[in-house]
């Protein structure tokens, strides 16, 4: 029990040299050093120090850890945020032109065709007039060739590489992700999406990052291969919109967004309409519930008292 | 155009945000007086570096919000911004969509 109180001594000094002031733990040392009655309570407070000391060593193991999880991003207000809010369709548009221009070149988005797109971006005949510009492989025909012809709406987003080793090594052994998904497939996607496109920074002192990688303090590892791609005006928006890096993080993951969870305004309405009728239905089942048991529930039973 | 010069927003905000975050700053820049001597290559300042975007990130995202919600006070107040919400019994949608 002592050996308790020695080693949270030794480990709050080494602590305070790293972190700032640890009231709770003071508090603990100063506790145990009071209790000495009773061997139970003894022991209890040895178990308590056995297990504060374990979560102390852990606490130094995790920050050594940091940059490995990445820095934390923040939540930024999103236009469709809330139970009601539809996505900003103007944004999806300028985020669509935004990966085209910027990201399509590395990243493939091989679960969205063209016909997607139309209604939520674009109208048919400009989503048709996109995927004519495209040359797509078809066949065979009938002499058993494959032939090549002008994309439909039918056809999904072109792929920049033909498969993952050509794209490895054209990036140097770094693999761009398919984009289709990629908002669910990251935690917190929209703001990690946002945050990393937007937080390219110089490194913290005493960090070098290697030749080929670039920094970047929301990437897992802070070293990552994709370079800054967004850079104000960029892109020149058809709506005129100015194209700062802000503006075409946000109209880009707009875009991300709604690729990766299309059925998102639907699913609010639908959600919204049967919380509600359920709800109604909910207060008539207890009404009834309560109506049938009432009976038994005000019986009164009679005990007969025997004198 | 009105203006020739874009100014990112972002970037706006996180100088605007920078008084708010001085003492997490001057950790990291006492880190880097600290380990300037060294040549190990072991010592870096990558908490104090955290601390302070986390600091910055924090102010930029609650600016945000706060602009945001002065923006949805002003759509109700006139109807005119790129907000689409329909549910069947009404709709409010931007003026100079004509459909």
């Amino acid at each position: 029990m002592v050996g308790g109180g020695v080693i949270q001594q030794i480990l709050r000094r080494k602590l305070h040299s790293q972190s700032v002031a640890t009231p709770v733990r003071s508090w603990f040392s100063s506790k145990k050093a009071h209790v000495d009655t009773g061997s139970s309570g003894v022991r209890a407070f040895a178990l308590l120090g056995a297990g504060v000391t374990g979560l102390l060593s852990f606490s130094t193991v995790a920050s050594a850890d940091e940059a490995e999880h990445g820095l934390a991003c923040p939540d930024y207000p999103w236009p469709h945020d809330g139970i009601l809010s539809s996505y900003d369709h103007a944004s999806i548009r300028r985020g669509h032109q935004v990966y085209q221009q910027v990201c399509a070149s590395c990243h493939s988005m091989s679960l969205i065709s063209y016909r997607d797109l139309v209604g939520v971006a674009y109208t048919e005949e400009e989503a048709k007039a996109m995927a004519a510009e495209i040359e797509v492989v078809d066949g065979p025909n009938d002499e058993g060739e494959m032939f090549t012809r002008p994309g439909k709406l039918s056809d999904r987003l072109p792929q920049p590489y033909a498969n993952e080793s050509a794209a490895r090594f054209a990036n140097g052994g770094a693999y761009p992700p398919d984009l289709s998904l990629i908002t669910k497939a990251r935690h917190n996607g929209q703001n990690y999406v946002f945050a990393l496109l937007t937080g390219y920074r110089d490194p913290p002192a005493g960090i070098s990052i290697r030749e080929g990688l670039h920094y970047n303090p929301y990437f897992p590892g802070g070293a990552i291969a994709m370079p800054k791609m967004l850079n104000d005006e960029a892109v020149e928006y058809e709506d005129g919109v100015p194209a700062t890096e802000a503006q075409m993080g946000k109209d880009v993951v707009s875009f991300l967004s709604w690729a990766a969870e299309p059925e998102m305004e639907e699913r609010k309405l639908m959600g919204f309409k049967w919380i509600f009728l359920l709800s109604l239905a909910l207060l008539q089942a207890a009404y009834y519930r309560r109506l049938k048991w009432s009976v038994l529930k005000s019986r009164k039973l009679v005990l007969d008292v025997v004198n | 155009m009105a203006d020739d010069e874009v100014v990112d927003p972002k970037k706006y905000l996180e100088e605007s945000c920078n008084p708010k975050c001085v003492k997490p700053l001057l950790e990291y820049q006492a880190c880097v007086k600290r380990i300037q001597g060294d040549d190990s290559g072991q010592k870096h300042c990558t908490g104090q570096y955290f601390d302070y975007w986390q600091c910055i990130d924090k102010c930029v995202s609650f600016s945000w919000i706060m602009a945001f919600a002065l923006h949805i006070f002003f759509f109700f107040l006139q109807f005119d911004t790129e907000m689409n919400l329909d549910f069947g019994i009404f709709r409010l949608h931007p003026s100079y969509l004509q459909n």
